[in-house]
């Protein structure tokens, strides 16, 4: 089903506005945007804040490791469709992240696209990403 | 009590049991034996609860909370639709400078680093202290000490929250919960007086959310709050002294709709009274709510974690601690 533009923008402000604010935004890097890809070690859905645990290497380096992805509260995820199912260890991941200023293997969750080439988190569009070429 | 007390306390007692010839509980309790609070249950106590009926909340209240509005359940603090992406929340969400917006969907974690609140009536030097801790978080430096286990306190209890709020009424007293901050206010309306700030008695002193006296104006909840530590209104981070003082009032618009107009004084840090107006929507249907977009989930479902899993304050800043690095100082996989 298509849905008008303007439809479409209202229902993206409604998901937008009430985020979670355990600590600061301060320690991330909101100017840079890292592409992840590999597999799921674990998805922690907790209260305050979700942990998605990714062993994979950014786009563009082979040098895979452990990165730890921070998302918000379980009901915060719950409105942009992400259940404590949606991520199983073991499966493949592309997930964009902003990493922490301070060089560690770890950053906030912009999306993330599971193995059926679904997106959640936000658009790849809005980042200047093309969902096609996503698919883990 | 001293440890030369103690001791003779504890000769008193053996002195009495010898004397008396027994050691039971139920005399050692009920012989003013030293035993402080309220009284263990007794045996004929337990025996008449057999045939006890329990008094109803309806009768003991009744024409008591009747008159009151009925603000009861659970609340969700609301940002206005024009501060999509600009994080969340700041203490007055009416006016704000947003650096950057993130697209829908993106995780936030509190207002974007470098936000801040346009209208607060800072005098001068204190605007020029607001604008360099704003620049601190723009560096990515945080004094936020909620991360760290320590609860937000009165005002930004109300307008600094992310989360939701249960409210429980009773005739003499409000219980207020905020769920994201696991921590309770309390708003009395028996006509009591404050505390003094520096007296000498027990509830004397500063408090994180200070303390609160309301009373019913019409359908309007008036309370004032006094008696705070002094903090920040928000991750801004917008700080107020220990003289400030709040006066909320609380009224209901619609049927789910409730609206808190906090008229804040800060004689150390504002030029004049600052007014500000959050609106929040109580949730839906069962108790918890099912609507999705109230709280529903339990804040103290941290599993093996402490309250707050992964961050410290170091030489006041925020430090994230990563779930590898707490799984390699052997704490288990929280998956």
């Amino acid at each position: 089903m298509k849905l008008p533009v303007c439809l479409l923008s209202a229902a993206a402000l409604l998901l937008a506005a009430p985020a979670s604010a355990h600590h600061s935004a301060a320690m991330f890097d909101a100017s840079k945007l890292v592409v992840l890809r590999g597999t799921v070690i674990s998805f922690s859905y907790l209260n305050p804040h979700s942990w998605i645990s990714v062993q994979g290497a950014p786009e563009g380096s082979t040098e895979a490791k452990r990165w730890d992805v921070e998302a918000t509260s379980p009901s915060a995820l719950s409105r942009i469709g992400v259940e404590k199912e949606t991520l199983k260890p073991g499966e493949k991941i592309t997930i964009a992240i902003r990493p922490l200023r301070d060089g560690r293997a770890a950053g906030s969750m912009v999306f993330f696209v599971t193995p059926d080439g679904k997106s959640y988190g936000a658009d790849p569009k809005a980042v200047g990403l093309d969902l096609a070429k996503l698919k883990p | 009590m001293g440890i030369a007390n103690d001791r003779q306390a504890r000769v008193l007692r053996r002195v009495i049991a010898a004397a008396l010839g027994v050691a039971g509980s139920t005399l050692m309790a009920s012989a003013a034996l030293a035993q402080s609070g309220p009284a263990w249950p007794t045996p004929a106590e337990f025996e008449r609860a057999k045939t006890f009926v329990a008094p109803k909340v309806g009768a003991a209240y009744a024409g008591k909370l009747a008159q009151q509005p009925d603000l009861m359940g659970s609340w969700s603090p609301l940002v206005p639709p024009q501060n999509a992406g600009a994080g969340n929340p700041y203490f007055d969400p009416s006016d704000i400078y947003v650096p950057y917006r993130v697209p829908p969907g993106e995780q936030t974690f509190g207002p974007n680093a470098g936000g801040y609140m346009k209208n607060v009536p800072y005098k001068p030097e204190y605007q020029k202290k607001y604008m360099e801790l704003v620049k601190e978080v723009e560096e990515g430096k945080s004094r936020d000490t909620f991360a760290a286990c320590i609860p937000y306190g009165m005002p930004r209890f109300v307008g600094g929250s992310a989360g939701g709020n249960d409210i429980i009424q009773s005739p003499e007293v409000i219980i207020w919960h905020n769920v994201y901050s696991r921590d309770v206010r309390r708003i009395f309306l028996d006509g009591r007086a404050h505390p003094s700030a520096d007296g000498p008695h027990d509830s004397d002193g500063r408090t994180l959310n200070g303390h609160s006296t309301g009373h019913w104006e019409g359908d309007t909840l008036v309370v004032e709050t006094v008696n705070m530590l002094e903090g920040y209104y928000d991750e801004t981070p917008a700080p107020f002294s220990k003289e400030v003082k709040v006066v909320e009032r609380i009224r209901l618009l619609g049927p789910n709709l409730m609206e808190d107009q906090m008229t804040i004084t800060d004689p150390v840090m504002l030029s004049r009274p600052w007014v500000v107006t959050r609106y929040f929507r109580r949730g839906q249907g069962a108790n918890p709510p099912k609507d999705p977009n109230a709280i529903v989930h339990d804040f103290l479902n941290v599993n093996d974690r402490p309250c707050i899993p992964n961050v410290v304050m170091k030489d006041g800043f925020q430090e994230m601690i990563l779930p590898q690095e707490l799984e390699a100082r052997g704490a288990p996989p929280s998956n």
